[in-house]
């Protein structure tokens, strides 16, 4: 994609990289929506999200030489965001992942109190979009990242696999049982006959009769 | 009956299981089974219930505050890359250790194979002379445009000279690093403060109780007659540049490769002491997690180890310290 200037991506990065004081920041502005979105659905809130978002830039903005140009740069960028995101939620073990609502109802994932919608868009099912984010902040990191990338930034699997630097097949799999633990949360599938909320498949209580041939080794 | 794995059951929706044994068992159980059966078709429902939710998710846009932070954190960026000492990577050489406890160890970080078949006759001659000694061979060094002296004096050179902005952990601890950062600017800098600290990537995996272990009369590597804490010397280790040395670097610290400035500064920092000089820099694993290892040196001879995780050095997560230890 090209702007008013007609420099790719990667022109601009190697631009930054040989000093044009300017070209990171074009770079940026021409993917800055969708950048904020994988750290925002990532992080289910907005000051973390602010945070890591920062992380990263400044992280790229520094790194930017070693790019090696065997992905596209917004792959690049994209993992880059999504280790910083993680990075983040690993260090804040000890504190409560849930994005809870505020006195007024609204979650911390955005302030403008009415559910993320923007003045224009069509009206929001505001107790959905509250609860699918409440849902999407308590499944497993590697499931979220692969469903924020995947059903809510839809991007190929193929280049989640590449952001995400596993095999295909560990993307879809992630995303599968991801979808399934939502489905529980949200009340789509009817208890007692449902998905355990940590997975049936724990590791420890194999039974070997089992294939074991698993994507990703064991449930999470 | 085999009781109905829901994972399993997913995994086969969503299309993960392709063409393997487990897709054609699975394939056969909602066939033949049942309770498979009627699982498959309420999980299928369900699935498409849970895309019709995602896809009420509206789309975020960068708000207009947090674009200004950001853009205020590159310009920052920005200027602190133009003041950096320009070629602070000439003749930096980074030695690999190839510590048998990394033997086994695969990923993204380790192209351990492909680069160390390469020998010092792939560069057309070797770039040490025969006969260095071997504890030398995992010198490293950033050059002499980044020579570290006495506490925060190094990173003056970086015209990191505003520290008040960089949180450390606490109000008291920036205003002291601010404060030692002005006065450095005028305290003279003796030539035996200027060694440079020793950048390793080992590709070693510390553990905590090896860390509180002297590992050399000054408690730093570089006296350590093996490695840092007595893993398998490397004679006939080839030289890396900075370059290469990044492969060996866990993916996790890449981004903070080959110097961590303002983690460094911020490690210094969190000592609260006087004249805490980083000697040595490993970006390796500590228990298994992608970690650097930094060794310390206090004005009173006490010796010190930081390990600090990939946020080290970010604006609000300070310095993501693991693990820290007196050497005795």
């Amino acid at each position: 994609m090209t702007g008013g200037a007609g420099r790719t991506d990667a022109e601009l990065l190697h631009a930054h990289v040989a000093g044009d004081a300017n070209a990171f920041a074009e770079l940026f502005a021409r993917h800055r929506d969708r950048l904020w979105a994988v750290a925002l659905r990532t992080m289910g809130d907005r000051e973390e999200a602010a945070d890591a978002l920062q992380d990263a830039l400044l992280s790229a903005h520094r790194a930017a030489d070693r790019f090696r140009g065997d992905s596209a740069v917004t792959t690049w960028l994209h993992r880059i965001i999504v280790n910083a995101c993680l990075d983040r939620m690993r260090r804040r073990r000890s504190h409560p992942t849930v994005p809870l609502p505020d006195s007024r109802g609204n979650d911390r994932f955005d302030r403008t109190g009415v559910g993320g919608a923007e003045p224009a868009a069509p009206a929001v099912d505001h107790d959905t979009v509250l609860a699918v984010r409440q849902a999407l902040a308590t499944l497993p990191e590697d499931q979220r990242t692969a469903i924020v990338l995947v059903d809510l930034q839809g991007y190929p699997v193929a280049e989640v696999a590449e952001i995400l630097q596993v095999a295909e097949g560990t993307v879809k799999s992630r995303c599968s049982r991801g979808r399934a633990r939502l489905a529980v949360l949200l009340g789509h599938l009817r208890g007692g006959v449902a998905p355990a909320q940590e997975g049936n498949r724990d590791p420890e209580r194999d039974v070997p009769s089992r294939s074991g041939q698993v994507p990703e080794g064991g449930a999470r | 009956m085999r009781e109905v794995d829901w994972d399993l059951l997913a995994d086969h929706l969503g299309g993960a299981l392709a063409d393997s044994r487990t897709e054609r068992q699975v394939a056969d159980l909602i066939a033949t089974d049942p309770a498979w059966a009627w699982a498959a078709s309420e999980l299928s429902a369900a699935l498409a219930a849970v895309a019709t939710d995602l896809r009420a998710l509206p789309d975020p846009v960068l708000p207009d505050d947090v674009a200004a932070r950001l853009e205020e954190a590159l310009s920052g960026a920005g200027q602190r890359r133009g003041r950096a000492t320009g070629g602070h990577l000439a003749g930096s050489q980074v030695a690999a250790a190839q510590g048998s406890r990394r033997a086994s160890r695969t990923g993204p970080g380790r192209k351990a194979g492909p680069d160390r078949e390469r020998g010092p006759d792939d560069r057309g001659g070797s770039r040490r002379p025969a006969g260095r000694p071997a504890s030398r061979r995992r010198l490293a060094r950033w050059g002499s445009g980044l020579a570290v002296a006495a506490g925060l004096v190094a990173f003056a050179a970086f015209g990191i000279s505003n520290l008040g902005g960089m949180v450390i952990g606490g109000d008291d601890a920036s205003g002291i690093a601010a404060d030692r950062g002005n006065q450095a600017e005028a305290a003279p800098v003796s030539p035996s403060d200027s060694e440079p600290p020793q950048l390793l990537a080992s590709g070693y995996d510390y553990r905590r109780g090896e860390l509180s272990q002297r590992s050399g009369s000054s408690g730093t590597p570089l006296h350590a007659p093996d490695g840092p804490l007595g893993q398998p010397d490397v004679a006939g280790a080839p030289d890396l540049d900075a370059e290469d040395g990044s492969d060996l670097v866990p993916e996790a610290l890449r981004h903070l490769w080959p110097l961590p400035e303002q983690c460094l500064s911020a490690v210094i920092a969190s000592y609260q002491a006087e004249a805490v000089r980083p000697r040595a820099v490993d970006f390796a694993y500590f228990e298994g997690q992608p970690s650097i290892v930094i060794w310390v040196t206090t004005e009173q001879g006490a010796s010190w180890v930081s390990v600090v995780g990939p946020g080290c050095g970010s604006t609000t997560a300070g310095i993501d310290e693991r693990h820290r230890s007196q050497l005795d």
